[in-house]
């Protein structure tokens, strides 16, 4: 990887901010690259085919514009920005695109986009809402059945054994990843969220390979540095697509640190491995259905007989346990305007964390810069409050 | 205060005047449906809270009585404090965001809670106290999720099952899609049956499950062969009739005295087709009114009609099509209602989230002689919020045949009246009112 005489952490930045250039350098030396959206796609079948995971995201800097002509104005404003971001040139290198069915606002772009802007490849693989023994089947057969596709797309079959070279890459980015999050353990952290934040966006920009290899660079850069935050409030933020840095700046502005997350773009993405299976697609089909842990997987009670606390363990408990490993002050229950899942866990959610004694934020954004400047003030209060 | 909006329509016209002797019953009907459910325990009987779309006829296999959550939405939504119950919910953290028919259910369910009971306020004394929960995953994230949330505020066994939809673009015909989606649903069907049989102690009756399909088949077709009578002009079944008239098919549908519910809907408009009766002098423009309508405020059908002389089709609540028979096998019931699942038709008609396309739409219009097509535009409902693409696809294949058909988007949640403005909206109407004239005139002029 050329980061041109900068040091990793400089590098992410620069990656992020500018994080279609390696993937278009990939694909004029003939590389394949696929969109993908969300932490519920199996990244794995893409690497395991000699393409280029490519996550797709909005463009929180540029105002949606040409989306608003096919967009509802109901329609989660993040998809909307992607789609607007697509609209105005900045997928154009895609050599296809494909998304999981993980939310209403994704199935409704999944049809805007494939009608109005067409692709050369596109596929959708439906994700059940439950962790029934019938669903990681019917899951699995889903994964079958895109492995197939893409055997078709490349013309190429996808050996058990690629698959699970694909997975052991795919974990090792994983374990770098908490390997890079344990730098946000000590007080103060090692690591700006923002930051982290950064970091994320390049590695999701990156082949598998040269994420890994930047990761490694930024945590053993990390190590070393001695430019690092100050002490300040540690916070755990919640929520859907965080792709931008500016919220987390915000918060370093206010006197907080981001220390920890349960995001899409956070531990969401990475926090479990793929288990060791000797059925790759197995494997995949119980870390992807199972182990996303977002509202839209209906944990606990849809089996019938938890109890309400019991429900909620088993959707919020390892928010807990982020929020006591990272030693958090409080909690950003940071919500997309339209979006239904996150929402909806909200009332739970923050009365969960205020018996554990974590004091709550809950904010709403419309995932624009403007909505980013009327939070300024709640921010500054819910840091002072903690204290 | 409940109820209470900025702007109104006027008071008078805010219910419906119902055209229909049948749709003139359903007060009677409704009344007598909610306090079966109100004195279920009373008999011994079960009750669930669920939704649209989990299979009528394994709640009347097991004598269980399914109150749909999200359909007394509509109902609280007619009676004017459907915001009220919605505020109720928003006060506990949900946003004003969230589908007006969950924020309904959740304000109703907080309560229960509080006062222990069903609350006075609420239309027909509410919806029982259940005995279980059941949801599903069909149709949107909001109905994944409800059910669950309603734990903060009932004591009740809860369970969710998944139903996937195939993919916008694939073959709906492939035979191994096909398997693929219809062994999931059986198999999730069987959980559900699993847990039923462990809240209420009783084993399915597969003869009873049987009598269930025949029945739901009877009312499908009845239904189904009723609203084909819309096509005649004048239209025998205004939109303000065919959303009271939906009640028993969504709540009741295995009942016998809903297949004689439904004979008599079909009596009734054939009657009206054959004396060719109107709600009008005369039935100047048709127009259909896609996906979701404004329950607060079902008169606006009858405005249209007075204003304009405009009746309106609403093809969102009736039973849809007919799954084909060979299909049915009345000796494996759970296993034929897996396989009617797979055929979206029978359950949302009309040009729900691509599922039929604009080709659909476009041979919906010509079959009911449509002049113009209305829809609202909800912020609350994230499944219907893909408004201008249906438009794009429908104008797309109406172009393709060389045709114009005027259509018109008016921002309205369909319990939530705090975001209707009545001036705004018919203001609106009115001038897409006139690009239908126009249209229609051209369209007349050859």
């Amino acid at each position: 990887m050329n980061l041109e005489g900068q040091g990793w952490l400089e590098g992410a930045k620069k990656l992020s901010e500018n994080r279609d250039r390696r993937a278009r350098e990939l694909k004029s030396d003939g590389k394949r690259i696929i969109g993908y959206f969300c932490s519920y796609f199996p990244l794995e079948i893409l690497t395991a085919a000699d393409l280029v995971p490519y996550r797709i995201m909005g463009n929180l800097t540029d105002t949606v514009t040409a989306a608003h002509a096919y967009c509802d104005p109901a329609l989660c404003p993040f998809v909307k920005s992607c789609f607007d971001a697509a609209l105005k040139g900045a997928y154009d290198f895609l050599d296809g695109w494909v998304t999981p069915d993980s939310c209403d606002s994704r199935l409704n772009l999944y049809r805007i986009w494939t009608y109005n802007l067409p692709s050369p490849y596109t596929y959708r693989i439906n994700v059940p809402n439950f962790l029934d023994e019938a669903c990681f089947k019917f899951f699995k057969e889903e994964l079958v059945l895109f492995k197939k596709s893409i055997e078709k797309l490349t013309q190429r079959e996808i050996s058990d054994q690629k698959l699970q070279q694909a997975i052991d890459l795919h974990n090792q980015q994983r374990a770098l990843l908490r390997e890079f999050y344990e730098l946000r353990k000590p007080e103060p952290p090692l690591i700006y969220g923002s930051e982290v934040i950064q970091a994320m966006i390049a590695v999701a920009s990156l082949p598998i390979e040269e994420g890994n290899q930047l990761l490694e660079g930024i945590i053993a850069e990390v190590r070393e540095r001695s430019d690092g935050p100050e002490t300040k409030t540690r916070l755990l933020v919640w929520g859907p697509e965080i792709d931008h840095p500016a919220f987390f700046k915000l918060i370093e502005d206010c006197g907080g640190n981001v220390v920890i997350d349960d995001l899409c773009l956070g531990t969401r993405y990475f926090w479990y491995d793929v288990d060791k299976s000797s059925d790759p697609l197995e494997g995949l089909s119980v870390r992807y259905l199972d182990r996303v842990m977002c509202p839209r997987t209906i944990r606990g009670r849809g089996e019938g007989w938890a109890t309400y606390q019991q429900d909620l363990e088993e959707r919020f408990g390892h928010i807990r346990d982020f929020a006591k490993g990272f030693s958090v002050d409080g909690v950003v229950l940071y919500v997309m305007k339209y979006c239904d899942l996150h929402e909806l866990d909200v009332p739970d959610l923050r009365d969960y964390l205020e018996k554990q004694g974590l004091p709550v934020l809950h904010i709403e954004s419309d995932y624009s810069m403007a909505a980013l400047g009327a939070l300024k003030t709640r921010i500054q209060a819910f840091l002072e409050m903690i204290g | 205060m409940a109820g209470e909006t900025k702007e109104q329509p006027q008071e008078q016209a805010l219910g419906a005047v119902k055209a229909t002797e049948v749709a003139q019953s359903m007060k009677g009907l409704r009344r007598a449906y909610y306090s079966r459910i109100t004195d279920a325990h009373d008999r011994g009987e079960f009750v669930a809270w669920t939704m649209w779309g989990v299979p009528e006829e394994i709640f009347y296999a097991m004598d269980v009585l399914p109150v749909l959550v999200e359909n007394y939405g509509p109902i609280c939504a007619a009676k004017q404090i459907g915001p009220y119950f919605c505020e109720i919910a928003e006060s506990d953290g949900f946003s004003m965001d969230i589908c007006s028919y969950v924020r309904t259910g959740l304000g109703i369910a907080k309560r229960m809670y509080e006062l222990g009971e069903p609350p006075p306020d609420a239309p027909y004394a509410g919806m029982g106290t259940p005995d279980m929960l059941i949801g599903n995953a069909q149709f949107c994230d909001n109905r994944s999720k409800w059910l669950q949330q309603l734990g903060r505020y009932l004591d009740v066994p809860y369970f969710g099952y998944d139903v996937q939809e195939w993919p916008y673009g694939w073959d709906y015909n492939d035979e191994g899609l096909r398997q693929h989606f219809i062994d999931h649903y059986y198999a999730q069907l069987q959980r559900l049956v699993a847990f039923m049989e462990k809240v209420t102690g009783k084993k399915l009756d597969k003869n009873r499950l049987s009598e269930a399909l025949a029945n739901w088949m009877k009312v499908q077709k009845l239904f189904y062969e009723a609203c084909q009578l819309r096509k005649h002009h004048p239209n025998p079944l205004p939109a303000q009739d065919s959303a009271t008239i939906a009640f028993p098919n969504m709540h009741m549908k295995c009942w016998p005295e809903t297949i004689d519910f439904y004979q008599k809907v079909y009596d009734e408009l054939k009657y009206r087709v054959e004396n060719n009766l109107s709600t009008m002098p005369e039935e100047k423009y048709r127009l259909l009114w896609h996906l979701i309508i404004p329950w607060f405020y079902i008169g606006i059908y009858n405005w249209l009609e007075q204003e304009f002389g405009a009746t309106t089709i609403s093809p969102t609540y009736e039973g849809g099509q007919v799954p084909d028979e060979e299909i049915i096998d009345y000796d494996f019931p759970l296993e034929s209602i897996a396989r009617k699942m797979y055929n979206r038709g029978w359950a949302v008609n009309g040009m729900m989230r691509g599922l039929a396309g604009g080709q659909y739409a476009v041979e919906f219009v010509a079959d009911y002689d449509i002049d113009g097509v209305l829809s609202m535009l909800v912020a609350s409902c994230r499944a219907t919020t893909n408004l201008y693409q249906t438009w794009r696809e429908f104008t797309d294949a109406l172009n393709q045949r060389d045709l114009r058909i005027p259509t018109c988007a008016i921002e309205s949640d369909m319990v939530d009246t705090r975001t209707y403005s009545d001036t705004l909206v018919k203001e609106r109407i009115r001038a897409f009112m006139e690009t239908v004239d126009e249209v229609k005139r051209q369209r007349q002029k050859g």
